[in-house]
């Protein structure tokens, strides 16, 4: 049975990017190398990034809880199911004490007959 | 900052703990039930882990949001910083929704890990015991009594065929095995699915975390060491080693990603009856890396 993820997605990539550059551009090692005009740009310029990978993140996640919705309810029905299954096992419960019983009758033939 | 709460985590490590336990028995019986039963152990114990980190990605988005645009705050006018909070919170509203529909989602996997584990015979396999508690020490004394009896030249003993709760443990196992060859593939597929939204959450987390330890340590560490003022060196030796501290456990939140990776290969191994102990334990410890991450932001 394969356990891969379902799809590539191409936002991955993207999401990634953002990522890595967001933490690049809030780095204090880059940030206090910067003259102080500079360190402004680049805080304005992590802030627009950091719009864009809420916005990316989003996307990708509302694809994915999409789907995960579809199979909740079939989730829903095999858990049903199961309930279902179990009041099975308990009537083979049932019917055990029943044999039980009714062996108990075979024993007391058996011990007459022997 | 934090909301995933201590007894949350506390409950998580203690289902961890339980699974884990439950291997060493498994191994012992390396029975097919033991073998569903390890798995819905696992599966409750995921769910239960997943909760807190999925709070805590939520506090961490919203925090390295802020981050961000209080550090841009001066280059905005009235006007922009107006628009720019409303189109934020707007984002981090739609976040914290998709967050919160990952918490049902895994509500929903739970409930079919609960009810796995109610028909492997985890917790009906007690009130099952106990109603057959009677009839099954009925059934082993009367072995005893039919032991050297022949009915038709039959031996009794072989048409009791064996105590009443193997007799059940056959049907249940028959009723696991129906279970897995109707919902395996949505099973598979879920999980798949999880892995996929899991991903996004520990990658983006681990950033977020990170770029709030970022700006904690620029002001804290590196502002107060470049700078010409006093440096209160025991607040600064303090702040520097809780910001690296931090910056280091954010990147161990892959360890989500790994966890349900574990337990998709467990779930494979479980569908084509080749269950190991590695299985699980590969699980249990990824799993248990979460843990120890989110009690780390846990700390004041």
């Amino acid at each position: 049975m394969s356990t891969a993820p379902p799809d590539r997605d191409p936002l991955a990539e993207v999401r990634r990017s953002l990522d890595r550059l967001a933490l690049a551009l809030a780095s204090p090692a880059w940030l206090f190398r910067l003259s102080l005009e500079d360190r402004k740009r680049s805080r304005a310029l992590a802030d627009q990034v950091q719009g864009l990978r809420l916005e990316v993140a989003n996307a990708q996640l509302a694809a994915i809880v999409e789907r995960l919705r579809a199979g909740e309810a079939e989730l829903a029905d095999a858990t049903t199911g199961m309930n279902g299954a179990l009041e099975g096992v308990r009537k083979a419960a049932e019917v055990f004490v029943v044999a039980d019983r009714f062996l108990g009758v075979v024993t007391r033939i058996v011990r007459l007959v022997a | 900052m934090h909301r995933a709460t201590t007894a949350r985590l506390r409950v998580a490590r203690a289902l961890l703990l339980a699974a884990a336990g439950g291997l060493s028995a498994a191994c012992a019986s390396s029975g097919r039930v033991a073998q569903f039963q390890d798995f819905a152990a696992a599966g409750h114990a995921y769910v239960e882990a997943l909760d807190p980190l999925l709070a805590e990605a939520g506090d961490a988005a919203v925090d390295a949001d802020s981050v961000a645009l209080l550090a841009s705050r001066e280059e905005w006018d009235r006007e922009r910083r107006l628009e720019r909070l409303e189109a934020r919170n707007e984002l981090l509203r739609r976040r914290l929704a998709l967050l919160g529909d990952l918490r049902a989602h895994a509500g929903a996997l739970a409930a079919y890990f609960a009810g796995l584990a109610s028909l492997a015979g985890d917790d009906a396999g007690t009130r099952l015991g106990t109603a057959l508690d009677g009839p099954a020490r009925r059934v082993a004394s009367l072995g005893e009594a039919l032991g050297a009896a022949d009915v038709d030249g039959r031996r009794v003993g072989a048409l009791v065929g064996g105590s009443a709760e193997l007799a059940v443990a056959h049907f249940r196992a028959r009723a696991l095995e129906e279970e897995l060859r109707r919902r395996a593939p949505l099973v598979a597929r879920q999980l798949a699915l999880e892995r996929a939204a899991l991903e996004i959450v520990a990658e983006t987390i681990a950033t977020d975390l990170e770029l709030v330890a970022q700006r904690q340590e620029a002001e804290r560490v590196w502002e107060p060491w470049l700078g010409d003022a006093l440096l209160m060196e025991r607040d600064w030796m303090d702040a520097r080693r809780r910001a690296l501290g931090t910056r280091a456990a954010a990147r161990s939140a892959g360890a989500a990603i790994a966890a349900v990776e574990s337990l998709q290969a467990a779930f494979a191994a479980l569908v084509e009856n080749r269950s190991t102990i590695e299985h699980l334990r590969a699980f249990t410890d990824d799993a248990g890396r979460v843990l120890d991450l989110l009690e780390v932001l846990e700390e004041p």
